[in-house]
Order: structure tokens, then C-alpha cells, then sequence
């Protein structure tokens, strides 16, 4: 299908080609001083006209000259004057989309910008054009600069792309088009814009692609900056054309309150709504506001219940709707209309008794039912109910009579959770409130609202953020704030990266969001590198520094930590999930210790749970919390605390079949809601679960001779089979590794890294202290217990070669600076 | 030469309408902010609907008492109102004087705006 040209001349980039000549804000300056000295000069013309007369014949000879002068100064600036009003307004009422193409029946719009970039590289409609010209283009206007400034380059970096290396400079204009088109039709709109440019020109231009790649630009980066900072110079647009009714309605009516009551009682407990974020952030929850406004444009029961979390817009749609009705913009049954907002805490504070507070929310409702242009926002409703009912009144009862009638609207808030604890089973609720649910919007929304918000961020605290800053935003508040609601999680990355930067104007880029959210959760956001990256490469070897044997396990941990920090996880599962079987004491604990530490940064980042005591019906409340007594339950507060971390669950078989349900969720979607709806994420953490269920399996294939694969395929069989755990626990998991019963060799390893530990400790007294291979052994040989494993070691450590030292330490046998070795005699007394 | 040309070609096709479309724009605007049709539509309302209500029972004296004072009301509003009405239609006339004033001066404005230059600047000199 091909796309028909309309108009080969269009007289928008005739106006255009005048900022070729002089940029259209040197043109802008330059008419504000000429209307300045020209409206001087007219005044003071007129003044002397008038004054001459009464003025004296001789003195007006006198001045004669002066005046001739002034007259002839104010007829040359008149002219100046008229000229570029005549100019601007020529060029402003150009600032229109315009009929470009035709296919079928669909008629294709080019944008101003684009046209001006049309403009200003002279590319011909018909014929073929150039490039570099392009290029050019960017490099040098105040839209390239601009572009590239979100995209964390300066216009320098562009001359890489004006000089870079091209097959071809010269590439026909149909050709062009017809690619900025199909990019059209696959964003099912109808006008060409500067991203559909660039998307053309990404393809054509060789140039262009090297230089993005080679400055590590995204290409949907650079298209989505490219529309964001088009959509920015169109609003500044569009508010040049004053006369436009567009711009005309902003100026609200002088007298509307002529028409309708006073409202005494409403007015002091009350405020005016008065919208404190950006027009453009309203206009992001256009269809929301339009929903809402349809809802009270109803002759009947005309209350709107807006049911959201907290930052999800609730607020931005309040103050939309009444910048609607402001502007004139809002259905005809609202014009007119004041929306205000009750004091619910100022009325509750004033009012003395029962009595008092019925007489005076009665009030409120007749003065707005007599103003009759009323639109009352209950910012809490639950509260209100709630704090009502504690001074004796059944709020709904008093009011209901109000809120049936068509003369007054009610817009009523409340959060989600407590809608469902306190709203959702009242019958007068859902009778009398049209219930609107404020849902997150989709991540392409959110970053136009975070578009829009940031006009206001960057005036008020003079950092730039480039795109993919705002990008990252979005995408790690979404992924890793759990608290809150978008879109103002992310605007909240976005304040916390400005609050870091300081005071003096600074580019924001995605690095320092990632910084923010790394300094909240702990989470390593970033790709591994340095010190991290040399840790993930050598982890097993790190590991094994305080882990004698299961290189299995080893293994396994390492790899799954490897996979998620190279960006290669699945899904939203958590880091690794595994199941650690085997007998006690052969290093499961420890090797969750030791990864903790070294890995996720210290011990404190291991959060272990003995399910022993999560065995019965209140085991499961315990984890998750309980509404009914309003307690957070312990691994839900644990993980919204740290999120980065690793999860232990010791003896998992002893825990309740609730707590195993729970976990099958855990497992395969990396969250949970807790006892009070919310939902908690464990996508960030790795969770590791021991169990000694096998372990008599073990042992008797042990003495059986059987390798270490036949004993980690049989153990699970076994497993399995004993049906500790249901299959589809055991199916969740990443794997399921068998710790094996440590050989001589490996026993003497521990005991020599706990007596390391003990040297450690005696290094702080400036003692030294060297543990023998045949100190080893005798620690195995006292320490060692079949059912307990190597962790009466330690106690034996304790009992044995600790009390040897410390009786040495202190009969000043052993000082500072002493070295320390067990004689073999001493060996043998332990 | 090619931008002059696209001016003056703009100018006189699609630029008349542009003019009065402009010109209509501030009519519309004055009508709306001195809200005529509002004004209009409640002319005989009482000012701010403050009125009085009867109270139970027949009394001669609050009967006449009401009714003294809901007429009190809505004259006083007639008048406010008037006085408004009277504002908005003089902004009307001050708006199509001074609009249709821009209106010529920039519809002749490749003529006046050269012609004003050069004989103010050879008045100046002279």
C-alpha cells in the first residue's frame, strides 16, 4: 500500500524556514524590547500631543524639533512593531499539524517539530535528501541539544555522528517517509513525529547506528527521548498561540459565584481544591478524570467512590477534574461547579459532642445542597466513618438523604485495604458511592506520567534527568519497591536521586537511580563488576575457604547466584531456591553462613527460621501476620526490611501443610500477601531449606559403597518417596542436594578451619597460635559424633584446647608476641 | 526572498480567516468570563439564593416579613447582575474596537509596516 502525498509545499515549512534566518526565541526577545520602546515612545507622543495644547506658543517652537524627532521615532518603531507582529502571528497560526499523506482512507498528520525539522534540513518532500543534514540538524538546534541532553550526551558527542562513516549520504525522500509511516501505523496513530523520524533514520543511517551503539544508547531510548522532548517543545507551542480558545479557557469566569449560595458553614470546614501538580501530570490520567466527571454528571446518586493504594492518583484525578471544571473543559451538568474538600480532622477536633458534630455535618450538607454547585471530596471515608462512630453517629444514616438528591455530587477516598476491611460489606456504600478502582498504570504510561512530572521536579530543583534515568525509575520502583503505588514510587527514586545530587544543577542518569534504590534495599541493581564480579567468578573457591567438601552444593549456589546476577534468572522466582538433605552437622547451616557472609555482606543478611516452630495453626500467622490481630507477621516484616537476603528454614519437614502452601507460592512467584493484603516479595532473596529427612538412607548406602551420584539420586528417591514433602514442593525447587556424611579427611579440614577461627581470636591479643595437622586429628578424635556430625567439635575446641590456652594466658606462660604450638604430649592429654 | 513570498502568500489566502478567526476567539473569551449567559439565566434569582422562609403556621406579619424580603433580594440582585451585564457588553465593544483595529493594521501590515519605517524615519531626519 503506498502513501499519497497531499501538499508539496505545505506553508508550515515556508513559516518554519524563518527560524533558519533568526531563532525563534532571539525573535522573541527582540519583540518584547521593541513593544516595550514603541508603547514608551507612543505614550510619550500622545502625552506631548495633548500637552501641546496648553502649553505656550514660544515653548512649542522650542521643542519643535524634539517633537518631530519622537514622532518620527514612534512611526519607525510602529513599523518595526507591526512588522513583527504581523511575522509572529503568521508564524504562531502555523504551529498546526498538517495534512501530509493519504492511505486508503486514513489521513496522515505531520507534526510541527517534525516539520521543522523538514524546515530546516530543506528536505524536499519529492526528491532526494541528505543525511549529515540530519545530523546537522541535531547538532545545532535547541531540539537536538535538548535531545541529547536526555539522552546524557552533549552536542560535542553529535559530531560523531555528523562526521561518522555512511554507504550513502543520499537516500530518496519517499523512501524516508514511507519508513516514518509504517512506524506510524504501528503506533495506530496518524501523526508523524520526531520519533518516527528517528526511527526512519536508525534505519537508513549507518551513521547513526554506530554512534548510539558506541555510546551505549538504546535505540527505543533514543525514540522515546525523541518523543518526549517533542511532546515538551509542543506544549511551549502551543501556549505561544494565546488567542487560541485552548488557551483562552484557562482564564476562569470573574462572576460565576453570582448564580449560586453562600456557604457559611461548608466554607469553614472546608478547603478549595486547588491542583498542586502539573497540568500535564493531570492530563496523564485523562481518561480516569473523564470516567469520574461522567459518573457525577448523573441526575441520580451521582457520588463517585475512588478506591486506590496510596500514590496510585486518586489525588492527581481530584484536582483534575476540578481544573476541568476550571478551564471549562468539563461536562455541561458540571460547569460552574467548586469542588471542595472536607476537613474530616478539623470537624472532628471542633465539634464538642454527639449533638454538636450531627448539627454541624447537617450543616455542611445544606449549605452545599442550597449553594447548589457543590462538589464535596471526603478524603478518608473509612476514617470519617470510623471517627464518627466513636463520638456515637452513624455518619452514613445523617447524610444518605444528601447523597440520593442530583444537586450535590460526593467524591468519597479510600485505600484498598481500607475499603475491604471496613466499605466492602456495607450495603449503604455500595447503594449510595459508584465504586471507581484507581488502578497502576502499565509501565508505558507511567513513563509518560513521569514525562510530565518531571517538568516540575526540574523547575523546582534544577537537575536534568535524562531518559534513562526515568526509564530505570519506573522499572526498579516496579520491580523492587514493594511499599506504595505507582506512579509515585518512582517519582519518589526520582526525588531521592535529586535529594543526593545537591543543591547545584546536576544530569541525572540512570546510575544514580540505581544508587538510591541500591542505598534503600541493599539490592545490587547494577551489572556485577570489580569486587563483586571477581567474587561471582571465583565464588566456589571463596567458599570453600570455610566449607570442607560438598562441592555439589557448592557448585550449585554459585551457579544460581552467577545466573541471577548476569541478568539470565527467569522469571519473577526468586535468586535460587534450594533444598540442602542430609544428616546433621556436615555443613547445610554453614554453608548458608558462609554465603550470607560472603555474598550477600554479613551474617545479619541471613534470616534463618527453625520450622519446629511453625508446626501448628498459628504457625502459618506467625510468618505472615494476622488481621484480625493486627500483628505483621515475621518473615513478611523481615524481608520488607531486607529485601536482599537469604532465607534459612531449618527442619523444614516439621512444618504445618499451611506453611508448605504458603511456600509453593513463594517458590514459583517470588511473593506472598500478607494477613493485611499486601504483597510481599521475595524475588530478591535466595532461600535455602535443610532437612535430615534421608539421612538413614544415606548411612546405609554409604556402607553399601555407593558413589556420590548414585547417593544424591537414591537419597531423593528416597525423599520422595517418604513423602516428607509433597511432590509438588520437591518439583519447585531449583535442586535438591545431598550433603554426605564428611570422610576423616574432610573432618580434619573443619577442624582445622574452627582452630583458625580460635587463632584469629588469640591474633587480638598479639598471641600466635598454629594448629597441627595431628591437633586436628585429636579434635576429630574427641569432637567427632556420628549422629551430631562436626558440631561438637566446637564444643570440644571449647572444653579441650581453649581451657589448655587460657590457663597459659593467664599463669603468663603464653604473653604477647609468644608464638604457640601443641607438643604431642600436650596432644595427647586433650 | 522565498520566506517573504510564503508570507505574503499566506497572508492574503489563509490568513484572513486566521484574523477573524483570532478576532471571534476574544469575543468568546469576554463572553465567557463575564459569564452573560449565567448572569442572564438566574437574572431574577435572589443575590447568593439568600432568602427567608416562612415559618409554621399562618402569620400575617412574617407572611408580609417574607415576602418584603425575598423581593428586597432578588431586586438588589437584578441590580448586581445589571451592573455586570453592563460590563461585559462594554468589554464586548472595547474588544471589537481594539480587535478590528489589529485586524486592519495587520491585515495591511506589508504595506503600513514599510511605509510607517521609512516615513517616520525620513520625518525624523527632516
Amino acid at each position: 500500500m503506498t502513501y499519497n502525498l497531499l501538499n508539496s509545499q505545505p506553508t508550515a515549512i515556508k513559516a518554519f524556514s524563518l527560524d533558519s534566518w533568526i531563532s525563534w526565541r532571539v525573535r522573541r526577545t527582540y519583540a518584547f524590547f521593541v513593544t516595550v520602546f514603541f508603547s514608551i515612545l507612543l505614550l510619550l507622543s500622545l502625552a506631548v500631543m495633548f500637552a501641546s495644547a496648553f502649553l505656550p506658543e514660544d515653548f512649542l517652537v522650542t521643542i519643535s524639533k524634539f517633537e518631530t524627532i519622537l514622532y518620527g521615532a514612534t512611526l519607525v518603531l510602529f513599523g518595526l512593531w507591526l512588522d513583527i507582529v504581523a511575522i509572529e502571528f503568521y508564524y504562531r497560526s502555523n504551529l498546526n499539524h498538517v495534512r501530509l499523506f493519504q492511505k486508503n482512507d486514513t489521513t496522515y498528520y505531520a507534526s510541527i517539530e517534525s516539520l521543522r525539522m523538514v524546515s530546516y534540513t530543506k528536505t524536499p518532500l519529492i526528491g532526494t535528501i541528505q543525511l549529515s543534514r540530519f545530523a546537522d540538524l541535531f547538532s545545532k538546534t535547541n531540539f537536538g541539544k535538548v535531545f541529547f541532553l536526555r539522552l546524557g550526551l552533549s552536542s560535542r558527542d553529535a559530531m560523531a555522528w555528523v562526521n561518522g562513516a555512511r554507504d550513502e549520504d543520499v537516500l530518496p525522500s519517499d523512501i524516508l517517509f514511507k519508513t516514518a509511516l509504517n512506524n506510524v501505523d504501528r503506533r495506530a496513530a496518524i501523526t508523524i513525529r520526531v520519533g518516527d523520524m528517528l526511527v526512519a533514520l536508525l534505519t537508513h543511517d549507518k551513521a547513526l547506528r554506530d554512534f548510539l551503539f558506541k555510546n551505549k544508547i538504546k535505540d527505543e531510548d533514543a525514540i522515546e527521548a525523541a518523543f518526549w522532548v517533542e511532546h515538551a517543545f509542543n506544549e511551549e507551542g502551543r501556549r505561544s498561540v494565546w488567542w487560541s480558545k485552548d488557551m483562552l479557557l484557562r482564564f476562569p469566569s470573574l462572576i460565576r459565584d453570582l448564580g449560586y449560595g453562600y456557604t457559611f458553614t461548608l466554607d469553614t470546614y472546608s478547603n478549595e481544591v486547588i491542583s498542586s501538580r502539573s497540568l500535564l501530570e493531570r492530563e496523564a490520567r485523562t481518561q480516569e478524570i473523564k470516567s469520574v466527571q461522567d459518573i457525577l454528571a448523573r441526575s441520580y446518586e451521582a457520588n463517585v467512590l475512588l478506591v486506590g493504594d496510596e500514590g496510585s492518583g486518586r489525588h492527581t484525578i481530584v484536582e483534575g477534574l476540578a481544573e476541568s471544571i476550571h478551564v471549562g473543559r468539563s461536562a455541561p451538568e458540571l460547569w460552574d461547579k467548586r469542588v471542595i474538600i472536607l476537613d474530616e480532622a478539623g470537624l472532628v477536633a471542633s465539634t464538642k459532642d454527639i449533638g454538636n458534630y450531627e448539627e454541624v455535618i447537617l450543616k455542611i450538607f445544606l449549605d452545599s445542597i442550597k449553594a447548589g454547585n457543590i462538589i464535596l471530596v471526603i478524603n478518608n471515608l473509612p476514617a470519617l466513618i470510623e471517627s464518627a462512630h466513636e463520638l456515637g453517629v452513624d455518619i452514613l444514616n445523617v447524610i444518605e438523604p444528601f447523597l440520593s438528591r442530583a444537586d450535590l455530587q460526593v467524591i468519597a477516598l479510600a485505600t484498598r485495604s481500607t475499603y475491604h476491611k471496613h466499605l466492602e460489606s456495607n450495603e449503604k456504600v455500595a447503594r449510595l458511592f459508584e465504586k471507581f478502582e484507581v488502578e497502576e498504570p502499565k509501565p508505558a504510561r507511567t513513563i509518560r506520567m513521569l514525562e510530565d512530572v518531571l517538568i516540575t521536579l526540574e523547575a523546582t530543583t534544577g537537575h536534568i534527568f535524562t531518559y534513562q534515568a526515568l526509564r530505570r525509575a519506573e522499572e526498579l520502583a516496579r520491580r523492587f519497591i514493594t511499599e506504595g503505588a505507582m506512579p509515585k514510587k518512582a517519582i519518589d527514586l526520582l526525588d531521592g536521586a535529586g535529594a543526593v545530587a545537591g543543591k547545584s544543577p546536576t544530569l541525572i542518569t540512570a546510575k544514580d537511580i540505581d544508587a538510591v534504590v541500591n542505598k534503600r534495599t541493599k539490592i545490587p541493581t547494577l551489572d556485577a563488576e570489580g569486587e563483586e564480579k571477581e567474587k561471582l567468578l571465583n565464588l566456589e573457591k571463596i567458599l570453600h575457604q570455610r566449607i570442607v567438601g560438598q562441592e555439589h552444593a557448592i557448585s550449585a549456589v554459585s551457579n544460581a547466584l552467577r545466573r541471577a546476577r548476569s541478568g539470565l534468572r527467569e522469571g519473577d522466582r526468586p535468586l535460587g531456591t534450594f533444598l540442602f538433605l542430609g544428616p546433621t552437622g556436615v555443613g547445610k547451616t554453614e554453608t548458608a553462613k558462609t554465603l550470607a557472609e560472603v555474598y550477600f555482606g554479613d551474617v545479619e543478611s541471613m534470616i534463618r527460621f527453625d520450622m519446629s516452630e511453625y508446626q501448628g495453626d498459628e504457625g502459618i500467622q506467625k510468618l505472615i501476620g494476622s488481621a484480625e490481630h493486627e500483628e505483621p507477621g515475621i518473615l513478611a516484616s523481615r524481608l520488607r526490611e531486607r529485601p536482599f537476603s537469604l532465607l534459612l528454614f531449618d527442619e523444614f519437614e516439621k512444618a504445618s501443610s499451611e506453611v508448605v502452601n504458603l511456600f509453593l507460592q513463594i517458590l514459583d512467584e517470588g511473593r506472598f500477601t500478607d494477613a493485611g493484603g499486601r504483597e510481599v516479595s521475595a524475588r530478591e532473596s535466595m532461600i535455602i531449606m535443610t532437612s535430615n529427612a534421608g539421612s538413614n538412607a544415606i548411612w546405609d548406602m554409604l556402607k553399601a559403597n555407593k558413589t556420590t551420584e548414585q547417593i544424591q539420586s537414591e537419597t531423593i528417591e528416597a525423599v520422595r518417596a517418604e513423602g516428607s514433602f509433597p511432590p509438588e514442593l520437591l518439583n519447585r525447587f531449583d535442586s535438591m542436594i545431598v550433603y554426605h556424611p564428611l570422610t576423616k579427611e574432610e573432618l580434619t579440614k573443619v577442624a582445622l578451619i574452627l582452630l583458625s577461627e580460635l587463632g584469629e581470636r588469640l591474633k587480638e591479643k598479639d598471641i600466635n597460635f598454629e594448629p597441627t595437622e595431628d591437633l586436628a586429628a585429636r579434635v576429630v578424635e574427641i569432637g567427632y559424633d556420628k549422629t551430631f556430625g562436626a558440631r561438637p567439635m566446637r564444643r570440644a575446641i571449647q572444653d579441650h584446647v581453649e581451657q589448655v590456652i587460657a590457663k597459659k594466658i593467664l599463669s603468663g606462660e603464653l604473653k604477647r608476641g609468644d608464638t604457640f604450638i601443641f607438643d604431642p604430649k600436650e596432644i595427647t592429654q586433650l | 526572498m522565498n520566506s517573504i513570498v510564503g508570507y505574503i502568500t499566506w497572508q492574503y489566502s489563509v490568513g484572513i480567516p486566521a484574523l477573524f478567526n483570532a478576532w471571534f476567539n476574544i469575543h468568546w473569551f469576554l463572553f465567557r468570563m463575564f459569564s452573560i449567559p449565567t448572569l442572564l439565566g438566574n437574572f431574577f434569582s435572589p443575590l447568593y439564593r439568600i432568602k427567608e422562609t416562612r415559618r409554621r403556621g399562618f402569620d400575617i406579619q412574617d407572611f408580609f416579613e417574607v415576602i418584603a424580603v425575598n423581593s428586597l433580594m432578588r431586586i438588589v440582585g437584578m441590580v448586581v447582575r445589571t451592573v455586570f451585564v453592563f460590563i461585559g457588553v462594554m468589554a464586548q465593544v472595547v474588544g471589537f474596537v481594539i480587535g478590528g483595529l489589529f485586524v486592519v493594521l495587520v491585515l495591511f501590515a506589508p504595506i503600513l509596516a514599510p511605509l510607517a519605517f521609512l516615513f517616520g524615519f525620513v520625518y525624523a531626519i527632516s
